[in-house]
């Protein structure tokens, strides 16, 4: 590629500590800048009338779209699940990658109803439900009108007329791309602030070498920062990146550089982009992972307290990262919830493109509703509109992508973690405080020094010489263990993975498409194996078998890190975007996919290692896999954290807001790391963040080498009781914990709940991301800023009061719509100290009994909390299964109970193998779980202990099983609570409790 | 796995077969609790319960008094614990979440359903008196030692008393030489600052042309510029009086002529060199040349000699006092103790660990191979920290705190790193170990001076009359 017409501009400058100009911004991206900032509008798209087409059989809406290059072809396919529309536009002359495996299914069931209506200059697709899909001709817009009509369409795509469809390829397709698009010039906008730094033009350190502020020295080795080490420690001083700006000479170059990385894009600009307005939405929620808060912010426009950048969605290891900043982080997910409180209706815009992407927030000015504008770089548009209640909207993106996989119970429990727990009496020393201070925890992880040299299923001879012994230690007491296995492989002949890799030619390969690509991680010089190919998932899943993976046992678990991927000596920590799958497609085109496919290659090996032999159904033991980068769907394989957080104040409070996006994202099992990463927290700040992290979905403490020891008994007396106390909270709230996760995988709603999705018309609830609801019962918010000993909690409109949920404050009774202040939260509350309160109307199972791990908990006795609503009823859902393995799926071996209260009676009833009323089978079903009258199972046989109930006007005279016994009873006054004693009944059977007045 | 299904099968069984037990012998209480004896048991400070509500499945106290052989009240408030009866075996008390939880934790199996556990309370027994006996043998050998080096660090740490009074002495005598040096300096120096201040008046008279002027000349000048400048005469007669040596404001006293030595001066500069730009006048008015223009050779290496001895013996009395508080500190270190430890002093010990080979001198310097983990900086209670060791890659300086428990030898036991570069040693010595409760009063040590009087005033005499040894001596 020429490089004529090239203004570079080289600012000598030390970078900060977090180096923010190691990442790209829109500015230093050629494609967003083409989009975003153009100087001229992009072209105008029209339909061509005779081209609009409806397929009787299917539903599906075709027609052809003129302008801007050669014709695209849009379809629109309205799903049999009323609300969700899938809209693609593709370039039927050019083909292009797509990724086959985000989607739960491609075919899913079309509404064959639909009908169309045209005329002159548009077009109707009238569906189902009585909502419809406007087509206008000129210029082409597509808008969503719900069935109930209204005056505004739910959601426009195109509106602003942003569409735009980068053409590619050299010659024809190149004058294409230059009449498309139009660069800006280099202004001084884009020049970084130079004039009063030291401008000089400097000569680059010689491959193999880099400036340590002096000179350039011979590399020895790079870190997670992306820098380089030298021999004696010391790091390499990052010149800032140079910026390569085009001048309009130049339009004809699309190569790209920076950071001393050069991209030659051999397939010329592939970018595409579109608008999707919001008309009714008052907030935009969704586009995790970003460390922002939950409401999204606008990135462009006139109106609002505005980022500088626009949503970044390019999966990266950002060390150290920023708070309230729109950069891009580990994983992506590109959809976006509008949600209107006047209509209590939410409207979603999938954008599912796993190439680098772009979203620009706008609000639009005198509350016109919001507005995305979608870009990436290459792949096509394909946009799913999805609307609903809130948590309707959720379930059915669940059916799209897939529903949070449910865990096995231990992973709800307490997981330790450090890097590194650093030799087998480490972990028993660890392992043994736990057991002498009686505090539960279920999973000891190991980082990456417990390998032979970061090579990953090894272990360092020296400090684990006999790890299945270690193993067996741990599960005597019911307790299971974590290795990590990242995804870059030692490129040691002597290693076996490697060799075997390299033999079988599994590696993704470098822009030659020729040899390996080899890249620094933390073993050194690396290679990547492709995960992108069924074969090499395969042989990476067999990997885990118990024959293949030395020293691991069945109760041995995996943590995928690193599979954004990282790549330390790589343009912005990550691979170059020239490097190419096994099936020659670039990079590029499946970066935003990597991470998934690891978890999902690693997942499938431990599902596989469960089973004795191929010949055996399946019915494994389920997988945990924990995974650092992910996109739309990586919920169907493990769990996901919030990465390399810091032990600050801000980190903790940053986690609920991330946790809480990335959950209406699809992804239920989040959890941000107690105690922050990077860092030393101080005892309070510990000890707040485990009372609040035992509140989210994934629960672990984790610590950096170079931080002081923090488990549980670090700070001593009274430290160690008050996180001992907070732990013990979590567990015994597990049966909730796991009924919810089971109603996720049912029903595809979120397990932890922004307030706006629990109370839908109430315009108050929008901007509240500091307190969550943990499915629909419990809402919870902790003390997150030093110092405090209460918080004020906001109980959002709707029908249902809420109760404390302690006893230890009487179980005071909130009226929706208020803010409840000062309630208390001292962090000397043991077992009292985080607020949490139940939605009146519910009824929420417990398991009081203090416990070393979920093990021995398996069939200890319940508590049922009944909180009454205004009327004077609660219902509330228990689900059990064997808590282990997939016989809930492949065998529909599972109980569903439904408590109910109402008219002084509580009701117990079953479904085994079949949903209870409250559950949808259609949903169910379209998440894989058969459904059948299940006679041949039999539930646990716990029974419930202890019936609280709140709400009560007074004591009833008796309590009495019908047809069976008077039960013994006591009416606390204080708390006015009613608590029955020894009812003895089993949680999964039939019976009623009257109380007779 | 299959071991918890099992049990579970029977746990709810299990759990019935247990409650209610027979006032007096109730699962999980010790025999004998007079508490459990009553026909109402007390829990939670102010409340009763029925005993027929002890170990019935259900908690009905807080502290979970009201069910120790059940794990219904196990919780973070529960104070209760479960007593495993353990015969054969010393009794244990257990918290109540380990009860019925599938899970051995008393060695007769107590804890769990019947049939569940083998007793293990017998074979317990023996290892546990085995490792006592072990242990006990240790403590005694160890602590012996401990004596023995006890009376040593003693007699050390008279010494070093010793030391310390004869160092403090030869300070005074040094701080007195010191002091006298310093005098000495100081003179010189003035006297060397009076030749730079004389230098520059001779240098400013040759500049203004005064040099030449005798008494008369001067005179005259003094009167012609007081007109031309209309000098207040007030200011001139304070300043002539000045010169003369009077306070200004008394009158000048005739008789004493004025001393004009000040304006007489060998050194006579060519008339090229005189100054006549205003400017250059200014400046060298206020110019002082550097004393080694000024002074003589001789003069110099004088001054230079007096500073070298004011520093010699500066740093002589600084090396010394920081002697004497090394000693002072180090005697301090073990003010509270018998200071057994600091026979240490002489001490290496090498571990390896995981493939690492550790060297610890004691009150020296620690290393990993040839990584220094750091030098020994001061004792943290009665562990011993060493800091400033290397830098890690990418991490802090290394350092490193060593526990010491009681051993019958110096040996490493243990060496971790339990954050990055900072390491935990544990290091077994007799240095120590406590008394052993059986053992006799330690004897008072030995006094070595009494040996030492013993062996000049009986022994010596003796071998002096040998003369072939006599000769050597």
């Amino acid at each position: 590629m020429s490089s004529r017409g090239l203004v570079c501009i080289i600012i000598l400058g030390i970078a900060s500590a977090v180096d923010r100009s190691k990442f790209r911004k829109c500015g230093d991206t050629r494609f967003c800048r083409v989009h975003r900032n153009a100087a001229a509008p992009p072209p105008a798209f029209f339909v061509d009338p005779s081209t609009v087409a409806l397929d009787d059989d299917t539903g599906e809406l075709t027609l052809m779209l003129r302008g801007g290059g050669g014709p695209l072809a849009v379809s629109v396919q309205p799903h049999l699940d009323a609300g969700v529309v899938r809209v693609r536009i593709v370039d039927p002359a050019r083909p292009r990658w797509e990724p086959t495996d985000v989607l739960l299914s491609e075919t899913f069931a079309l509404d064959a109803g639909a009908a169309l209506e045209t005329n002159d200059d548009k077009a109707s697709l009238l569906l189902g439900d009585g909502s419809r899909v406007a087509i206008t001709y000129a210029p082409f817009v597509l808008d969503l009108w719900g069935a109930a009509g209204g005056s505004q369409p739910l959601a426009r795509l195109n509106a602003e007329q942003l569409l735009h469809f980068e053409r590619g390829g050299g010659g024809d397709a190149a004058a294409a791309a230059a009449t498309t698009s139009v660069e800006i010039e280099a202004t001084g906008e884009e020049a970084p602030a130079a004039t009063n730094e030291e401008e000089e033009e400097e000569e680059e350190c010689a491959d193999g070498t880099a400036w340590n502020g002096e000179a350039c020295l011979e590399i020895a080795g790079y870190w997670e920062d992306g820098l380089a080490r030298f021999a004696d420690g010391s790091k390499e001083v990052k010149r800032e990146a140079a910026t390569n700006l085009k001048t309009s000479a130049a339009l004809l170059d699309v190569s790209e550089s920076f950071g001393g990385h050069q991209d030659s894009v051999k397939n010329g600009p592939t970018s595409v982009g579109a608008d999707v307005t919001f008309p009714s939405a008052e907030a935009l929620f969704g586009l995790a992972e970003h460390a922002t808060g939950l409401a999204l912010k606008p990135t462009t426009g006139e109106v609002g307290p505005k980022y500088g950048e626009p949503y970044r969605f390019y999966n990266l290891d950002v060390f150290e990262y920023e708070l309230d900043e729109p950069m891009a982080l580990y994983g992506s997910i590109p959809l976006a919830w509008g949600h209107s409180t006047s209509t209590g209706e939410t409207v979603g815009a999938f954008w599912n493109n796993p190439s680098e992407t772009f979203a620009d927030v706008e609000w639009i000015e005198a509350n016109e509703g919001r507005r995305v504008h979608w870009l990436s770089e290459s792949g096509v548009i394909e946009v799913f509109f999805i609307s609903g209640s809130p948590l309707g909207a959720m379930s059915k993106f669940a059916s799209l992508v897939g529903a949070q996989e449910l865990p096995p119970i231990f992973a709800l429990g307490y997981h330790q973690c450090r890097w590194n727990y650093k030799d087998e009496k480490d972990v028993a020393a660890v392992h043994g405080n736990f057991e002498a201070l009686d505090i539960p925890y279920d999973v000891l992880w190991l980082d990456i020094e417990h390998t032979d040299g970061k090579r990953y299923f090894t272990w360092d001879k020296l400090l684990f010489p006999s790890p299945v012994d270690m193993q067996r230690n741990l599960s005597k007491t019911g307790r299971k263990m974590v290795t990590i296995v990242d995804p870059h492989i030692k490129r040691d002949p002597s290693y076996a993975i490697h060799s075997e890799a390299t033999r079988l030619g599994l590696y993704i390969k470098d822009k030659s498409g020729s040899k390996d690509f080899d890249g620094w991680c933390w073993p050194g010089s690396s290679s990547y194996l492709d995960f992108t190919s069924t074969r090499v998932r395969e042989w990476w899943a067999e990997r885990f078998s118990l024959e293949n993976y030395r020293g691991s046992t069945t109760d041995l678990y995996t943590w995928n890190d690193m599979n954004e991927p990282s790549v330390f000596n790589g343009p912005e920590v990550t691979m170059s975007k020239e490097c190419l799958s096994l099936d020659g497609v670039e990079h590029r085109e499946w970066h935003n996919l990597y991470g998934m496919y690891f978890a999902r290659a690693t997942a499938e090996g431990l599902a596989l290692r469960g089973r004795s032999s191929s010949s055996e159904r399946e019915g494994g033991k389920r997988p945990f896999v924990l995974t650092r980068s992910f996109y739309a769907g990586s919920q169907r394989w493990g769990a996901m954290w919030t990465g390399d957080n810091a032990a600050q104040w801000s980190h903790l409070e940053i986690a609920a807001p991330m946790l809480l996006s990335i959950s209406v994202c699809g992804f239920s099992f989040a959890g941000a790391d107690a105690g922050g990463f990077f860092g030393d927290p101080d005892p309070e700040l510990m000890t707040r963040w485990i009372q609040a992290a035992a509140y989210t979905p994934f629960f672990r403490g984790h610590a950096h080498h170079d931080a002081k020891r923090r488990e549980p008994w670090s700070f001593g007396d009274p430290w160690t009781q008050r996180v001992r106390a907070a732990i013990a909270d979590r567990y015994a709230l597990l049966p909730y914990w796991y009924s919810t996760f089971a109603r996720a995988r049912f029903g595809g709603e979120p397990v932890m709940r922004p307030v706006w999705a629990c109370a839908p018309t109430d315009p108050q609830a929008l901007a509240i991301d500091d307190q969550w609801f943990i499915g629909s019962d419990l809402l919870v918010k902790p003390a997150v800023q030093p110092g405090v000993d209460s918080v004020d909690v906001y109980v959002p409109k709707g029908p249902s009061l809420f109760f404390d949920a302690r006893i230890e404050h009487k179980h005071a009774k909130y009226e929706p719509g208020t803010l409840a202040r000062r309630v208390p939260a001292p962090i000397d509350g043991l077992g009292a100290a985080v607020p949490v309160f139940q939605r009146g109307g519910s009824i929420v199972p417990r398991q009081r009994r203090l416990r070393r791990s979920t093990v021995p908990m398996r069939t200890d006795p319940y508590e049922l909390s009944v909180a009454l609503d205004a009327s004077g009823k609660a219902e509330g859902l228990v689900y059990l299964d064997d808590q282990s393995t997939f016989a809930f799926r492949d065998d529909n071996a599972f109980s569903w109970t439904t408590f109910e209260f109402k008219a002084n009676a509580l009701s117990a009833s079953v479904a085994v193998g079949v949903l209870p009323p409250a559950l949808a089978r259609d949903r169910a079903t379209s998440l894989g779980i058969r459904l059948q009258e299940n006679a041949a199972f039999q539930p646990p046989p716990n029974i419930v202990e202890r019936i609280i109930i709140l709400g009560l006007a007074g004591t009833p005279n008796r309590v009495v099983v019908r047809d069976g016994p008077a039960l013994d009873f006591a009416w606390e006054s204080a708390s006015k609570r009613l608590v029955v004693r020894k009812p003895q009944l089993k949680v999964a059977d039939a019976w009623i409790i009257d109380l007779e007045f | 796995m299959y071991y918890y299904y099992y049990y579970y099968a029977m746990m709810t069984i299990v759990w019935w077969w247990w409650a209610p037990g027979v006032v007096g012998s109730y699962r999980g209480v010790e025999v004998g609790d007079a508490r459990y004896a009553k026909p109402m048991l007390a829990c939670d400070r102010e409340r009763e319960v029925a005993a027929n509500m002890i170990n019935d499945g259900y908690c009905d106290c807080e502290d979970g008094a009201d069910e120790p052989g059940t794990a219904s009240c196990a919780s973070v408030s529960a104070t209760t614990k479960h007593w495993c009866p353990n015969a054969g075996h010393e009794p244990t008390a257990i918290s109540l979440s380990r009860v019925d939880d599938g899970i051995c934790d008393c060695c007769d199996g107590s804890d769990e359903g019947p049939g569940a556990c083998a007793d293990s309370c017998d074979a317990d027994a023996k290892r546990a008196a085995a490792e006592r006996e072990i242990a006990a043998a240790v403590q005694r050998t160890g602590y012996a030692k401990r004596l023995e080096f006890a009376c040593r660090a003693a007699r050390d740490r008279k010494e070093a008393e010793a030391d310390l009074a004869k160092v403090t002495e030869s300070i005074k005598a040094e701080s007195g030489q010191l002091a006298a040096a310093e005098a000495d300096l100081e003179r010189a120096r003035q006297k060397a600052d009076a030749a730079v201040e004389a230098d520059a008046r001779s240098r400013l008279h040759e500049a203004f042309h005064l040099h030449t002027l005798d008494a008369e000349g001067l005179r005259g000048l003094v009167l012609d510029l007081a007109r031309r400048v209309e000098v207040d005469p007030d200011v001139l007669l304070r300043l002539a009086r000045s010169a003369n040596g009077f306070p200004e404001d008394k009158k000048p006293v005739e008789e004493e002529p004025l001393d004009d030595s000040a304006v007489k001066d060998d050194h006579i500069l060519p008339a090229a060199d005189v100054v006549v730009d205003k400017n250059k006048a200014l400046e060298l008015a206020t110019y002082r040349r550097s004393l080694s223009i000024v002074l003589g050779q001789t003069e110099r290496k004088f001054l230079k000699k007096l500073e070298q001895r004011v520093k010699d013996l500066e740093a002589k009395v600084a090396k010394k006092k920081s002697k004497v508080e090394k000693a002072e500190a180090m005697v301090a270190d073990f003010r509270d103790d018998d200071g057994a430890l600091l026979v240490l002093r002489r001490t290496c010990l090498e571990y390896d660990s995981s493939g690492y080979e550790y060297d610890i001198c004691f009150f020296d310097k620690a290393k990993q191979g040839r990584t220094r983990l750091g030098n020994f900086r001061r004792m943290e209670g009665s562990a011993m920290i060493f800091d400033g060791g290397d830098r890690c890659y990418n991490g802090p300086s290394r350092s490193l705190k060593v526990n010491f428990v009681c051993g019958a030898e110096d040996s490493v036991v243990a060496f971790t790193e339990p954050e990055t570069c900072v390491y935990v040693a544990t290091v077994a010595t007799p240095c120590v170990c406590e008394q052993p409760p059986d053992s006799p009063p330690p004897l008072p040590c030995k006094d070595p001076g009494l040996v030492v009087d013993f062996f000049n005033s009986a022994i010596r005499p003796l071998l002096a009359k040998l003369p072939f040894l006599s000769s050597s001596s």
